[in-house]
Order: C-alpha cells, then structure tokens, then sequence
C-alpha cells in the first residue's frame, strides 16, 4: 500500500450524473484542490525516494558524517555569535550600571534613605560592573557551554525541569515572589551575574597571555566604540574645526563681578571709536590683573584710573608707551599695573612685536611690586600675555643654555659683550677719519 | 639746507687733532653731552651741530662696522640667527650713550647665545597673542563653557602654549650625559605605563565624592583611547581636552591659576617623553601617558569648577585667594596630586627619588582631611572632612561585602600590611588607592606593635630582642617601598644589599625592577605565584588602578 492511499482527500464536488452506477458518485476536484493533490503526490513520491536511497551503508555514513559536522558547525557558529553578542553588549552593560550606580550613589546625603541609596549605589557599581566584566571575560567559555547545551538539547532539558519544579512548588503563584519580580526586574540578570562572580571565582588554570592581549582589546574596542557614541567631544582633526560644540554638561558658572566699562570724557580731537578702542584696552589691562588685584579697586577708584590712563592713549600714545617701557617716569597718581597692561593690549591689537619685546625688557614691571609676588611676570600671570611669554622662553632658554654649555648665562653675556665692545675698539675713528670727516663737512665759502 | 663747518673752524679743528688735543679714542668713549661740551671749546656755537654730524656719520658707522664685524667671526649659531643680529645692528638709527650700549650689546650676547627671542619668534608670538585676544572678545556674555566661542579660544590658547614649548626647549642638546641625567625619570615612566591607572587610583577618591563626574570623565577617557591607537593624534587629544579647559570660565577669569590648579603641568608619573622614542613601546607609553593625564586634568577642572559654585552658593568671596588657593589644594589632592609646600622648590629632585611623592602626600591631606595644611580655610576643611566621611564609609561597605562573601579575604587589623586590601589567594587588591599603607605605618608606629600579613603573628616594635623591628626600621620600610625605581635600585644595590622580594642584586632583577612596566611585572608576579587569583581579572583590575600584590 503506497502512501497516496492514506490520502484524506479533501470533501469536494460530488457530480452526481446518474444513480448507482460507477460514476454516480465521482469526485471532481477543484481546480486548486488539483493543485495541492499533485503536491502531496510529489512529496510522497520523492520520500519513497529517500526512503529507498537512505537504506544503502554509503548513504548512511554521509549522512551520519553530514549530521556531525553540522552539529559541529552549528556548534561553533552558536559559541561565536554568543561570544560576539556577549561583547557587544558587555561595553553598554557596564556603562549602564556606572550610570545607574552613579545615579543612586549621587542622591547619597543627609536623610536616612539617602544614604541607603549611597551604600546600595556603591554596591551596585562594585557587583555589576565586576560581574559584567567578568562575564565578558569568560564570555568564550559561557557561549561554549550555553551552546553545547542547545546542541545537545540541554537547554531544553533545563527548562523543561525549571518549569516542573516551579509548577510543582507554585513559586510563581506567591505574591511575594511576584511582588519581587515586579520591584526588581533586574533579579534575574543579576542572579546571572552572581553565578559568573562564582564561576570566575574557580577558574584557576593559566591563560596565554596572547588571549588576554586579544580578549581585552576586543573589550577596550567594544568599550570604546560604545562610549564612543555616548559622547565623542573630540575627533580627528586640526584643532581649530576639532573642537566642535559640545552640549553644557555643567550648570553656567557666573563670572566674578567686574566694574563695568567706564566710559570718560572724550578729549578733544580725539574720536569717539578711538576712545572707544582705549577704553577697552583699559579694561583689557585691568582684566589680565591677577584676580586679587583686581578685587583691590572699587568701581570708582577703577573709573578714576581706567579714564585717566584711556584719557593718556588717546592724547598722548607715544609717551604711554614710553614711560610702560621704563624710558620716562610714570606719573605717582597713575597705576603702572594698569598703563603696563593697557600698553600691551594695544600692541597686541596693532601688532606692534617691537614694543612687545621692549615691554619684555622693561624695568617697569620687574622692579615692581607686583613683579617681585607675581615672579617675575610683571603686572599680570596671564599665560597667554607675549610679554610674559617672552620671559618665559628666554628663562628657560637661559637654563638650557647654562645645562648645555656649563657656564653661567650671566658670566657668558658678560665675556660676549666684552668681545662686542673690543670689536667695536677696533673700528674706532682714527685721526685720519676724523680729518677726512672734518674736510667732508667744511664750507667752500 | 646741509650743514657746513667755517673755514676757520675747521682748520682750527684739524690743528687740534694734529696738536694731541682731540684725542679720538676718548672722544668715542664719551657720552653726547661730553663730546658737546669739549666740541665747544674748539668750534664754539657750531658744537652741537659738529657732534650731530660726527655721531651720525661717523661714530653710528665706526659702531655698526664693529659690531657688524664681531657678528660675521661667528661660529657654532644658526644662519638664521646671524642673519637676526646683523640686521639688528643695521636697525639703529643713533648713536648709543653708553648706558643704552650696554643694554644693546647684552641684547646681541643673548642673541649668540641663543638666549634670546628672535623678532620672528615674537612676531609670530604676537600673531597668535592678537589671536587670542580676538577670540576672547567675541565669546558673548553669558556664554556656557563648552559654547564654540570658548572652544574656539582655548584652541587658540593651546596654540600659543604649544609655540612656547617648542621655544622654550629649541635651545636643547642631547648629550649621552644629559640621557644619563634622564634615566631616573625614563625608568619612571617606563614603569607607571601601559595602563589606565588613573582611573581607580588617582580618580580613587572622586568616585564615591563626585561619582557622576568620575563617571563622565571615565568615559570620556575611553574614548580618547580610540584615538590615540594612530599616530600622531595623540597631541590631537590632549589639545582638545586643554583648549575645553582653558576656554572655562573660570580659567578665562583667572581662577584657576589663582587656585594654582594642576591642569597642563604635567604628571609625576611620566617626567620626561623620553620614552616615546622607542619603536612599538612609544606608541603604547604615550597612549598611558595621554589617557592618565587627559583623564586627570579634566576630572580636577570639572571637580574644582562644582567646588567654585558651591563656595558661590555658601556666600563666599571666589576673589579672596586664600580661599581660591585652598580649594585648589583640596581639589588637588583629592585627585593625586598634593601640595609638597616648601619641597615644591626641588620637585625634581624629590620626583626623582619617589615614586609618587605628590601622589602620596594627597594621601595624607586627604586622610588628615587637610587639617596640618597651613592656610586651608574653613570652607576646604568642612568639605575635607566629607569627602573623608564618605570615602571611607565607602571602602568599609567595599571591604565588608568581600568579608561577608569570604570572611579570610579581609584583614581589619591597621597593623597589618593587608589592611584595606581583598585577599584573593595569594592576591590581595588594594582598595584604598595606596592610602591604607599610611593608616597601617601609623598604626604600627601608635600601637609599637606590628603584624607579619605572611604569618598573622604580631610583634611588638623596639623589644631589643635580635631581629625584632623598631619604629625607625618600620617607617624606613615605608620609606624603601615607596622609592623610584631608579633609587630603589641603587638602595637594594648599595644599601641594603637585596631586592624587594630578598633576592641577591643581579644586573638581570635589576634592570626588571628598573624596566618592567608593572602591568607586565603583575602578571608574572600572577602566573608565577601559586593560589593567586585569576590572572586575567586581577591584571584588568590592576592596569586600571586597583593595585594588586601577589606573594605568599
């Protein structure tokens, strides 16, 4: 008997053409129920096939073959992809509970609750984290043995057994255990993470260091594409286009209060942007004062020596810039902190590089007070100020000079002005010269 | 019209110099006034005129062509810099008065010496200075930290910072001395790299003070890591995160360096680059080196940023520089980094022969809670003492969970060297960020008694019994433990006549003990060692901060 004959054919037209003959009863199928019948016909003829085939010894060794290295490969293919799944999530896990542990951590304060949270935070950050990193540790070996339990159908075996046990007992039916479930959805995920702390807890056998070297830089890579797209302030670029706009993370700090810009009477034949752009230059000085300088004037006695100083630049620039180089004496009723540092802004803003160096070598700033507090940077410890800048390169080049050379710098200067000056001896006018020069300038007349 | 000498004059003039009466040598010497005064004498009105002439014509000339000629017998400095002093010289438009010569000639001595700034230098420094300034006036009031504007001027900043620093070291030459002079700081850095250790170590005390910002900045230096695998971004990185820095409010208004707050200067832990310069290694050491110092610096900005709001918020004057500098040192030292006050001064010396010295008296200010630090105000010491608080409740929550899980990992006695560590095996994992070492000296120190962590047995301090330790001996201990690699070889060398682990000096442990970055050192101490703990969960913990020791 072949397999068509167990066919259940399906109930269909019965064309009823005549009474009790041979065709009185004949089904016609349908024109898809023709379609389906051949189907299962193909299907049965091709198993008969099968059937026959697989009865030969040869057939039997490929296929047992086939079925092995397929498990095998299945095998293989479950323990990578697990181990590859492991990783990806492994980066966001921990980031996830730094920033979970942090959050709780953060409300730690004064109340009773709050410091539960604290303590819980703390806890929290040091079993998640570890066992997250753990279980990524281990994850080749957790995926080999989750997917050696789904190839032999263990994991089945398992479940099946949780499933009766807990059924049995009816765990699931205690509103405590469902309350639990329902205030800790992450019980389950930790209970995992617990079994891997114990895990980790017995491996004791070595581990190629060149494992350790791959494992932990697929970690690191993993860790670092997924803080990566948390927030990546900087990339690959000039600094300049480097330093993209990054979003506030931090509440706005206020700046320390400042008089406001002092505005002082024009000066004739001054124009108003010219004094504009002193004033400013003022305040510019007055800015680079260190902090504590700053908090040394009132608005007013600020006003008074911001115009008084603005009201020089706009008269008088050349003798400003004089007296902050130390060639003519600065008034005793003007602060020499604030001209000095006015000066400097406005050849910063002219590009004036001689004055800079001049400045540099001024006596002003370094017999000053304030030089002596600020060691030696004259009126500001602005870092960015070209004076002290100046200063800066030529100490350290003077350091260097004395490490490389074994000579004191000022002894050095001294021989090599000593040369210079003999040099210059050398060249001296002679009678001869000053008679000829003597000649050059006589009248004809 | 041109000036002209009266045929009187001028003979008159001729027969003086004929006569010996002017005598040129000295008229040269003298200064314009003198020369005025004795031309007076020979040709009357017309002196001033005379001497006029003879400076501009004469003596500018005589002086150029000397000092011209001194420039061109130079030797041994750049044609560049030959070229810089000559035209110096040709810039002068008047003759110098002996004063002005003086500074003049000093002048062109820094100029050979290389001392000096070249105009280029400064025209370029002013360019970039210009630069600056523009940028700072066009961050809009109220503007956020972070904004473009600011990024855009700290980049600027950076900019100038990194020009100053080529400058400031182009004079430099090395010689095999001066490699020699280096070698304490190269074996340093070599052994504090390859690792993430300011993570857990430096940055220790800050997750459980400022978890969130240690969580950020955590982060954040993970992805600097991506970036530092290529070469040649590493400067790429750490400008970023300075040009963030430095475009901040509160370093834009000074207070930072008010506060003298360690951002830019550097860490003990890597004092020279020396080490970048080996092939393959380099790349890793400045990896490490960026990593722990991007990391550093933005954790101590950030922290000290919210400790200049909370002060703010407490009323207090953020102008007052006792107050700024005091918060300084609390921020500081809360991230590795401590104040060594009048020590500051031989920093190199000192950085030499410890280890981490700063590192360590952080330590100390931070379990003291900054109470022996003269000029700490009230503020920084109320703020000392809860970060004390709660750094310590925290690391007896973290010490009592692995007491709970295995009641022997634990050691509660401060006497012991296991105190505030997780024994693992033979293992055991610090979790005090090395200041349990200095509650267990003063323990030792208070209570004369000591207890062996290899035997449990204590021993009282100073008995006179032979072989019993004494106080002295105990700090000195302390003491050995915490030198530099480079000392601590000359000590076991010279001194007491053994490694750290008892072994006889020999130029192989030796050059280990001095070369061996100690993430690598760790993992041999772990694979060598028997009953240690996992070796890849305890190399991981310890290349990121948490130091682990194995011996039996």
């Amino acid at each position: 008997m072949g397999f068509i004959s167990d066919v259940k054919l399906p109930t269909g037209n019965t064309n009823s053409t005549g009474s009790g003959g041979f065709l009185d009863s004949t089904y016609v199928p349908s024109e898809s129920q023709s379609n389906k019948i051949g189907q299962f016909q193909n299907e049965a003829n091709q198993s008969a096939q099968e059937s026959q085939q697989a009865n030969g010894f040869g057939n039997i060794v490929k296929n047992t073959a086939t079925g092995v290295l397929g498990s095998i490969y299945n095998f293989g293919k479950n323990t990578a992809q697990g181990t590859w799944q492991i990783y990806q999530q492994t980066p966001q896990k921990i980031v996830d509970d730094i920033k979970e542990s942090a959050k709780t951590m953060q409300t730690g304060g004064t109340s009773d609750q709050q410091s539960t949270g604290f303590l819980k935070g703390i806890f929290k950050a040091g079993f998640r984290t570890a066992a997250d990193a753990a279980n990524a540790v281990f994850a080749p070996l957790s995926a080999a043995i989750g997917s050696a339990l789904q190839t032999t159908g263990g994991s089945k075996l398992i479940d099946d057994a949780g499933k009766v046990i807990a059924d049995h007992n009816g765990i699931t039916d205690w509103p405590a255990f469902q309350q639990f479930a329902i205030s800790h959805p992450n019980a389950g995920e930790d209970f995992n993470r617990l079994t891997t702390l114990v895990m980790s807890a017995g491996e004791k056998g070595k581990i190629e260091p060149t494992r350790i070297l791959s494992d932990i830089k697929g970690l690191t890579d993993k860790v670092i594409e997924t803080a990566s797209k948390t927030e990546s302030p900087i990339t690959n670029q000039p600094v300049l286009q480097r330093v993209a706009p990054e979003a506030p993370t931090r509440p706005v700090v206020e700046s320390i209060t400042q008089p406001q810009q002092i505005l002082p009477p024009r000066e004739a034949g001054v124009t108003k942007t010219a004094s504009d752009i002193n004033q400013n230059l003022v305040k510019q000085g007055f800015d680079a004062l260190p902090p504590e300088d700053q908090a040394k004037y009132t608005p007013q006695s600020y006003k008074d020596i911001a115009t008084r100083v603005a009201s020089m630049l706009d008269t008088n620039p050349e003798d400003v810039k004089s007296m902050a180089k130390g060639d003519t004496p600065i008034p005793k009723d003007i602060n020499p902190e604030i001209l000095f540092n006015a000066v400097e802004a406005k050849a910063i803003k002219e590009g004036d590089t001689q004055t800079l160096i001049d400045l540099a070598k001024s006596p002003v700033s370094q017999t000053s007070q304030a030089g002596q507090t600020l060691g030696g940077h004259g009126y500001n410890d602005n870092p960015n100020s070209p004076v002290n800048v100046i200063k800066d390169i030529q100490t350290a080049r003077e350091k260097t000079f004395s490490k490389n050379a074994g000579q004191d710098v000022v002894k050095a200067k001294s021989a090599t002005v000593d040369e210079i000056a003999s040099e210059i001896k050398k060249t001296a006018p002679t009678r001869q010269s000053w008679s000829d020069f003597v000649e050059q300038i006589r009248c004809n007349y | 019209m041109s000036f002209c000498l009266p045929k009187e004059q001028t003979d008159k003039f001729i027969q003086a110099l004929k006569d010996g009466v002017i005598d040129p040598a000295k008229l040269s010497e003298m200064s314009s006034a003198e020369r005025n005064s004795f031309f007076e004498k020979i040709v009357g009105k017309d002196a001033s005129e005379v001497n006029a002439q003879f400076e501009q014509k004469l003596l500018l000339k005589n002086q150029q062509a000397g000092m011209i000629n001194w420039a061109k017998k130079l030797t041994g400095i750049t044609e560049q810099a030959k070229t810089d002093i000559i035209s110096k010289i040709g810039r002068m438009d008047k003759v110098l008065s002996a004063p002005d010569q003086q500074s003049f000639l000093q002048d062109l001595a820094s100029k050979k010496l290389g001392t000096d700034v070249t105009f280029e230098e400064a025209q370029k420094i002013t360019q970039l200075s210009k630069d600056i300034a523009d940028t700072k006036q066009s961050i809009p009031q109220g503007s956020p930290d972070g904004s473009p504007e600011r990024l855009n001027y700290g980049a600027k900043a950076v900019e100038l910072q990194n020009y100053v620093n080529d400058l400031k070291s182009s004079n430099e030459v090395k010689t095999a001395g001066s490699y020699v002079k280096d070698l304490p700081g190269i074996a340093k850095g070599v052994k504090a790299s390859l690792d993430l250790s300011a993570l857990f170590r430096q940055g220790w005390k800050t997750i459980f003070t400022h978890p969130s910002t240690w969580v950020d900045n955590a982060i954040k230096s993970f992805s600097y890591l991506k970036q530092l695998g290529v070469k040649g971004t590493d400067n790429v990185v750490m400008d970023g995160v300075k040009a963030e820095i430095y475009s901040r409010d509160n370093a834009i208004n000074g207070l930072q360096r008010m506060a003298k707050l360690d951002v830019g200067t550097g860490e003990e832990a890597y004092p020279t680059s020396l080490p970048e310069k080996i092939p393959l290694f380099g790349r890793l050491f400045k990896t490490s080196e960026v990593h722990y110092q991007a990391f550093l610096m933005r954790l101590r900005a950030d922290v000290f940023d919210q400790y200049i709001d909370l002060a703010k918020k407490n009323g207090l004057d953020v102008t007052d520089k006792a107050q700024v500098q005091s918060i300084g040192k609390l921020v500081n030292s809360l991230t590795g980094r401590g104040d060594l006050g009048r020590l500051e001064s031989a920093g190199k010396v000192i950085n030499s022969t410890f280890f981490s010295p700063k590192m360590l008296k952080s330590s100390f200010d931070f379990l003291t809670a900054h109470q022996f630090q003269k000029d700490v105000t009230p503020f920084v010491r109320q703020q000392a003492a809860i970060n004390l608080v709660k750094v310590a409740s925290a690391t007896a929550v973290i010490l009592a969970t692995a007491k709970a899980i295995n009641p022997n990992s634990v050691e509660l006695d401060p006497r012991s060297s296991d105190f505030g560590k997780i024994k693992v095996g033979n293992t055991r994992f610090d979790v005090t960020a090395g200041m349990g070492s200095l509650i267990t000296l003063s323990s030792r120190v208070l209570s004369q008694s000591s207890k062996s962590s290899a035997t449990g047995r204590v021993t009282p301090l100073n008995s006179g019994k032979y072989g019993s330790k004494t106080g002295g001996g105990v700090m000195w201990d302390f003491a050995q433990n915490k030198l530099a690699p480079a000392a601590s070889v000359v000590n076991d060398v010279f001194g007491r006549g053994q490694t750290f682990k008892g072994e006889k000096p020999t130029v192989s442990n030796e050059a280990q003990n001095l070369l061996v970055p100690l993430p690598i050192q760790n993992i041999q101490e772990l694979l060598t060692t028997p009953n240690a703990a996992n070796v890849w969960v305890a190399s991981i913990l310890d290349s990121m901060g948490i130091v682990t020791n194995t011996y039996k």
